[in-house]
Formats: C-alpha cells, structure tokens, sequence
C-alpha cells in the first residue's frame, strides 16, 4: 500500500498529536527506516480544512513493511 | 391519556443507559436496543463484573466507539480508547490498515490484572492473516488471532511461555484465556489450544491492534489486519462462562 513519505522534522511535528478529540497521527518506518504516515478517506476529508491540510499534498510512496522475524518459532 | 415516559424511568438497563448517557451522539435506536440487550444478557449470564473494558466497534465512528460500555467515562483512566489515524469506521466494525493503526486502551495490566486471570478476546468481522489483536510487553499479555505460517492463534506471556494452536479463521469470537494456570484459546466455542501456562501480568498499556513493544506502540508493532466489532479486557473465565460469553457476543453481532 501507497503512504505519505516525511522527512524527520515532518515526523516529530505530528507524530502521536491529535487532530481531533478521538484520534491522533501515527507515523510508522520503513523497511529502509523511512517514516510514513497512512490517512484514510475520512481523515483526509476531515483535514482539508485544517492547519495540517499540508500533509494531503505531500507525495505518496509505495511503503514496504519491515521483517520481523516470528518469535514463536 | 398521555403518558408521561419519564414517569416510569429509562426503557433500557441502568448500565446501558449510563453507556448512552455518556455516549450522546449514539441515537440510533436499532443500534441501542441491541447494546441494551448486550448488556441484559451479560448481566443476565453473570458476566458483567468479569470486564476490565469491553469495547464496541462498530458503532459508526471514533466518537462512538471509544467508549469503555463498563465505565463509560471521558477519561484515558476509564480505558476509553484513543485511535489512530489510518482506520476506517462502519456500522460493521472498525477496519484497520495493518501498517500503523493502533487503538491505546489506557490499560496497564500490571495495574489492573490479576495474576494467573486474565482474558482477551476479539470478534473479527473477516478472516483475514493478521499479527497481534490486542498486546503488550515485558511480560507480554497478548492474543493473536491468526499469525505465521501456517497460520496460529496464540495467547502470550513471553515468546518462550504462550499457548498456540492451529488456527485459519479469524472471523468470528476469539478469546484468549488464563484461569490459574490453564490458558486455552477458544474460536466460536470450539477449542483451538488448551495448556498449563501460568501468565505474569502484563508490563506496558495495553493496544488494540498491535504489540505494545517497551510502550513505544511502534517498535516491532506488528499491526494487525483483522477488522473488529468488540473487543474485551478482563478477568479469566471459566469454560462455562467463555461459552455465555460467547452467546453474548454472537447474539450482538447477529
């Protein structure tokens, strides 16, 4: 799946802040240790209008997990 | 005649009215009834004490459901549920997106639980492969629904002291519990795995949808997939009460 690629200083401005009284950004790595953000439709709906409508014009890129090995094997 | 409602109280139980009380912008009254008579069967089968949290999700929205239906107060120490950003809501569940959505419970085992009694459980609107459901770490307390390969539910103390069993369905009630020392893992009342694990209580808060690794909720988060109408946190269970339970949530979810 396609996320929105931050730099750091995009990651720590949002990262864990809420954007409503019920939800909050989460920005999670890469496998290469790139930090992504993923919004819904209805978080991009609701964001249009606010001080951080500026994430729904970043670029997306193709995100690729990374490995985690199975613990209970 | 006109009759005044009000005269002769709330048509729903006390509890479930305190739940929509508190829960204002839930009007819709087909939904209502059946969380009012969640909570009449659950008291009804002696469970309703036996929660820590009890989660609807599929009540719409976040707003709706970020309730704890136990102790339906506005606060993180009620274990009312703050989301993500990344999920979509329905009135069939709460479907994450398996790359960084995540539900904090506010809920610390450490504090809350009790030794060697603990249960976990889910009630997945797909079968889907998934990660971890609900998680924490160091000592973990954590339930998976349908990891690895080939596919395994476990409920986990730590990576050397859990219960698993083969499981390839994930749809459907999933609970993990822990009753002095008997954990077993049960998928529609039909046992997946039974064995003598005693569980520590858990060491980070509690996530829905992932694992709480050193209270991070990112490190080796391991997000699930598995779409959710109700999840629950709470005591362990003995094998007739799993199988109220069970009745419970079906009948809710019918």
């Amino acid at each position: 799946m396609k996320g929105i690629k931050l730099n750091i200083e995009q990651k720590n401005a949002i990262q864990g802040i809420f954007y409503n009284e019920n939800c909050f950004f989460n920005c999670v790595q890469d496998i290469n240790n790139d930090w992504f953000l993923f919004l819904s439709q209805s978080d991009k709906a609701e964001l249009v209008n606010t001080n951080y409508a500026y994430l729904l014009l970043l670029s997306e890129f193709e995100y690729v997990p990374p490995i985690i090995e199975n613990p209970f094997n | 005649m006109i009759i005044n409602p009000y005269m002769f109280g709330s048509a729903y139980d006390s509890d479930a009215q305190a739940f929509f009380t508190a829960n204002s912008t839930l009007t819709d009254a087909t939904k209502k009834n059946k969380v009012n008579q969640l909570f009449i069967d659950l008291k009804s089968y002696g469970l309703y004490n036996k929660f820590y949290a009890f989660y609807l999700l599929n009540l719409g929205d976040a707003t709706k459901n970020r309730f704890n239906i136990i102790n339906p107060v506005d606060s993180d120490s009620a274990f009312r549920l703050a989301f993500s950003s990344g999920f979509t809501f329905s009135d069939t569940a709460t479907t994450p997106n398996g790359s960084g959505t995540f539900a904090k419970t506010f809920l610390n085992p450490s504090t809350v639980f009790t030794e060697d009694s603990i249960h976990l459980s889910t009630f997945g609107t797909q079968n889907v492969p998934s990660r971890y459901e609900i998680g924490c770490w160091g000592p973990e307390n954590s339930l998976l629904t349908r990891y690895g390969s080939p596919t395994t539910a476990y409920l986990v103390s730590n990576t050397s002291v859990f219960a698993g069993g083969t499981n390839s369905d994930n749809s459907g009630f999933i609970i993990g519990n822990n009753l002095g020392g008997t954990t077993s893992i049960y998928r529609n009342n039909t046992l997946i795995v039974s064995a003598s694990k005693s569980f520590a209580k858990g060491g980070t808060p509690l996530a829905l949808w992932c694992s709480n690794r050193n209270a991070t909720y990112t490190e080796n988060a391991e997000y699930s997939f598995l779409p959710m109408s109700v999840a629950t946190i709470g005591k362990g269970l003995t094998s007739q009460q799993m199988t109220d339970l069970n009745t419970c949530i079906q009948t809710y979810n019918s």
